[in-house]
């Protein structure tokens, strides 16, 4: 990846992708970001198909609405946590790139924080998630989309997937957080000194 | 009269407050439980209102009861099918009554009679209290008379997927659609009909695009009552308990009332528009139920595998229709 | 704290961690799930935060945005986006800013195909951002084009704004998309013509633009012909497909990048790489969008539930002024809200307390819709919650040089554009209505 020295980059906020503690953990993340794009292209031929069932056949696609409107949730959170590693999820540089060149040992404290604040939302998150998936998992019946004898889907995979996404962006947050709390102690605190 | 204790409930609807089951929770339901409970002065409601889903989306419902995000709600069968599928009966029972309010007592009537409520209840928590309310007759809005079955050949409708399943045996096509998008989807050429109800119809000025109501009669169909979270509702007194029933009560009233006289004005706005109401011959109506694969089967499977007595309350409904002077042309409980 | 305190926290709040550098859905999320815990208790307020993971984005219109930046960004990697906008340099070459009004041109017909303002700003940031760069523009005049005419998207039919608008107060959604035909063109012209004048007056507020083509540089016809041809099928194929029935806006999605990756594949520049790497970035602009869009929704619903849309609408409509000075009272509110808060959700949150008023005093409620979606859609430019901004930034990626701050300001001038198309139906009633 070119890296052209943007004041994102100078600030330190993404973690390149192409950082060498990726290991299995980063290997995880992109195996799912790469289901997520798969994903899209199977949306993509399908809404086609129901299209063109509809238009040329009269034969219309049974559910694309409700799988169009699952298929987004899954896709998403398969790539929310590959999001975040390349620095993709959106934030503003003002202050960080400011003390990026100012004080070089607070921003990386505050990105620290930041990145931990992120790890406890999305925990926060998956641990109320939990109690919703196993319901779905054990009482199927009482959990699908769609109508009984039009199109149904059982919730429990999307739900697991929502989870397991949730799960490594909190991971992800955490070694972000670990990553510039660790570079802190080698910075020094202000521009020169 | 002692001080009335406050309590904060919150009260939400994922459609907004245009549609009548909504608005009577805001016009109706509400200010008489607040007078109801100013009675006996025990307690006083502090009310958080979310419509349109500002607080809760539609189809979430349930988990927002479940998870306590929301009190007092609308128990609704069409938009969470599968926690509240059993009250989705007339959807598998189609070409029923077109009175609003006989639909409504009898599958009221089949609900609590066949215990089917309280089997509901266990599974999501969420205790029925009243109010059930149906939508007037389902129809055909379409750009084309339907004079006949043979009408219906290739044309596609738009609706929703349990509307569309009484389509089965016609040679129409169904293609999923909502209140939302008909008026867009038959004006560019999606599809040229609809299955709906004339008093959504008309506000929704689709007799621009679809200026033909064709009365085939699908019949009002039962979309539910107003639910109290059990957590909240076992701790009520009787008192208030019954002030909730009451309301409910009232509030089911309001709005068939307010149903019925927009029936009237919207069958009059949309002939005054243009369009025409097209009846379906008895005949051909009735090859079409004959016709028709048995809608019940899938509802029945799908309430079924949640434990619930899926056949006795099509009994106990179609019994308690019977007892109000209706029959349904096939017996829908034959196999 | 009274949940008027607590929303108003909520704001202040949100203005500082936002600028602070937080992630923005993290940000909200934090903000909605202190605020929620506060207002009622926090096992409500992580049920609430897990309940809009699940559900928020859970919807068809959503579920084509992948497809809509899929189609973006095939157009650029296939090279139809600079082929087209190579064109409109040479023929644009003698107008000031030509590339920008080429944009906003090109971003009004787009608005006949899409509902969304969304798909506009991932779209034209995707194909036309680089060109103006690399054409000397510069790059806050450029995202601030590509932002500015996103909003064309739901003011020119088909709209999603004014088909929630249409459900809510039972107007035509036909007569509503009429209506806002006449106040689009008007912004559309207004723009070019905002873009030409300040381009001959301050040159250097569009950046170090090269105009000049040398006459070895310049195209013949036939080239002309084969660079804008694709974009031309394209363009054609979705229209066509939309106004003659075949799918409907939202379907858009999914057959504009269809068509355009057979465009792509029968140009022969796409490899097997390169259309990996498109799927892989669509994917991640789509995530950055989403997480976003759910992070706004817990938001909406916390202050939902603090009861504060709903005080200052009924304060408004309580403030017993004439009709007049209601209307300039609410539009002002659309616009605070818009500040915080997405499209929808304003409308959803204001509309039911103002409209017993609107009925009662005899307004035409489709001039106040189209009142409405403008006043809403300068939301979509204003700092600190602007979605077309955030949608900019998330589709340059995470290696542009161009920063939040800089698409804000960009967005400005096309925000008070708005805001004078805003006052000018307000004052003539007859823009929205001619037609109806
Ligand atoms: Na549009
Ligand atoms: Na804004």
């Amino acid at each position: 990846m070119e890296n052209p020295g943007t004041v994102e980059n100078l600030a330190g906020v993404g973690v390149p992708d192409h950082e060498p503690s990726a290991g299995l953990f980063g290997r995880i993340v992109g195996g799912l970001n790469a289901l997520g794009t798969v994903w899209i292209m199977i949306l993509m031929v399908l809404i086609n198909a129901d299209i063109i069932g509809r238009a040329a056949l009269s034969k219309p696609i049974a559910g694309v609405p409700e799988i169009a409107a699952y298929s987004i949730v899954g896709i998403v959170f398969l790539q929310l946590a590959h999001t975040l590693r390349i620095g993709s999820l959106t934030r503003t540089d003002v202050l960080l790139g400011a003390l990026a060149r100012s004080r070089p040992r607070l921003h990386h404290a505050l990105v620290g924080l930041f990145d931990l604040v992120g790890a406890t939302i999305f925990s926060i998150v998956a641990w109320r998630m939990v109690p919703s998936f196993l319901d779905a998992f054990n009482d199927p019946a009482h959990n699908f989309i769609g109508n009984p004898g039009f199109f149904t889907a059982p919730k429990w995979p999307l739900f697991l997937i929502v989870l397991i996404g949730v799960v490594f962006t909190a991971i992800q947050f955490l070694v972000g957080a670990i990553a510039s709390f660790g570079a802190t102690s080698k910075t020094p605190a202000r521009e020169g000194t | 009269v002692q001080a009335a204790e406050t309590m904060r409930l919150t009260i939400a609807a994922g459609h907004p407050i245009v549609f009548l089951w909504v608005k009577h929770l805001k016009d109706t339901f509400i200010p008489v439980l607040d007078a109801e409970l100013a009675k006996t002065g025990e307690i006083k409601i502090d009310w958080s209102q979310g419509y349109g889903g500002t607080i809760v989306k539609l189809g979430s419902e349930v988990d927002a009861f479940q998870s306590g995000i929301m009190d007092v709600g609308q128990m609704m069968g069409v938009f969470n099918p599968a926690k509240f599928g059993l009250l989705n009966v007339t959807y598998a029972m189609p070409f029923g009554p077109v009175d609003a309010r006989q639909v409504t007592k009898s599958v009221e009537d089949a609900l609590i009679s066949t215990g089917a409520l309280a089997s509901v209840e266990k599974a999501t928590g969420v205790v029925y209290i009243g109010g059930g309310i149906s939508i007037d007759d389902y129809n055909i809005g379409a750009a084309k008379k339907i004079e006949k079955l043979a009408d219906l050949q290739g044309v596609k409708l738009g609706g929703a997927g349990p509307n569309l399943a009484w389509l089965r045996s016609t040679n129409a096509v169904g293609v999923q659609g909502s209140f939302v998008s008909f008026y867009n989807d038959i004006k560019t050429g999606i599809y040229s009909g609809y299955i709906g109800w004339m008093t959504a119809g008309v506000p929704a000025k689709l007799y621009e695009v679809a200026p033909f109501w064709n009365e085939v009669h699908f019949g009002a169909m039962y979309i539910g009552g107003l639910g109290v979270t059990k957590s909240k509702w076992d701790k009520f007194s009787d008192a208030t308990k019954a002030a909730f029933k009451k309301a409910a009560a009232a509030y089911s009233e309001a709005y068939l009332a307010e149903q019925a006289s927009r029936y009237q004005a919207s069958i009059e706005a949309h002939k005054k528009a243009g369009g025409s109401v097209v009846e379906l011959p008895a005949a051909e109506r009735s090859k079409w139920i004959a016709a028709m694969p048995n809608p019940t089967t899938e509802w029945a499977a799908a309430a079924d595998a949640r434990s619930e007595p899926a056949m006795k309350v099509l009994d106990a409904y179609q019994k308690s229709l019977a007892s109000s002077g209706f029959k349904f042309e096939r017996d829908y409980l034959a196999k | 704290m009274s949940g008027i305190e607590i929303a108003m926290a909520s704001i202040l709040a949100m203005l500082v961690l936002i600028y602070a550098g937080m992630h923005v859905a993290v940000a909200l999320a934090l903000i909605s799930f202190v605020s929620i815990g506060m207002l009622r208790d926090f096992t409500i307020a992580g049920n609430m935060l897990s309940l809009a993971f699940k559900d928020a984005i859970s919807d068809y219109l959503f579920g084509v945005v992948p497809l809509f930046v899929l189609m973006g960004l095939l157009v650029s990697a296939a090279g139809i986006g600079r082929d087209t906008f190579s064109v409109a340099n040479q023929i644009f070459r003698r107008i000031t800013g030509g590339l920008g009004v080429a944009t906003v041109a090109a971003n009004a017909v787009f608005a006949a195909i899409t509902g969304i303002s969304i798909a506009s700003a991932a779209i034209f940031t995707k194909v036309a951002v680089p060109e103006m760069l690399r054409h000397g523009y510069s790059p806050r005049f450029a995202v601030g084009v590509v932002a500015g005419s996103s909003v064309l998207g739901m003011l020119i039919p088909p709209s999603l704004l004014f088909i929630i608008y249409g459900v809510l107060t039972e107007q035509s959604v036909g007569a509503l998309f009429l209506a806002g035909v006449i106040p689009g063109i008007l912004l559309t012209l207004l723009y070019s013509a905002a873009i030409i004048v300040i381009g001959h007056l301050n040159p250097s507020f569009l950046g170090d633009v090269k105009y000049s083509i040398d006459d070895e540089t310049k195209m013949p016809w036939s080239e002309i012909a084969s660079k804008i041809l694709p974009i031309v099928i394209l363009v054609a194929l979705v229209l066509g497909g939309i106004y003659g029935g075949f799918f409907t806006p939202t379907e858009a999605g999914a057959a504009g990048a269809a068509g355009a990756l057979i465009i792509a594949l029968v140009k022969r520049r796409l490899t097997w790489r390169s259309f990996w790497q498109v799927m892989v970035e669509t994917g991640h602009t789509t995530s950055s969008i989403c997480i976003l869009i759910i992070g706004a929704s817990v938001y909406s619903r916390m202050l939902a539930l603090s009861g504060f849309p709903s005080m200052l609408s009924s304060a408004v409509v309580e403030s017993n002024f004439g009709i007049t000075v209601v209307l300039l009272l609410y539009i002002l509110v659309l616009l605070l809200l818009g500040t915080i808060l997405d499209s929808a959700s304003i409308m959803l949150l204001t509309l039911p307390v103002i409209l017993p008023v609107l009925i009662a005093a005899n307004v035409d409620l489709i001039w106040v819709g189209v009142l409405t979606v403008l006043g809403v859609e300068i939301g979509l430019l204003t700092p600190p919650f602007g979605i077309a901004v955030y949608v900019i930034k998330s589709t340059l990626g995470p290696n542009s040089d161009i920063s939040l701050g800089d698409i804000f300001r960009g967005a400005a001038p096309f925000a008070l554009m708005m805001a004078v198309i805003l006052a000018l139906v307000f004052v003539f009633p007859k823009l929205a209505t001619a037609f109806i």
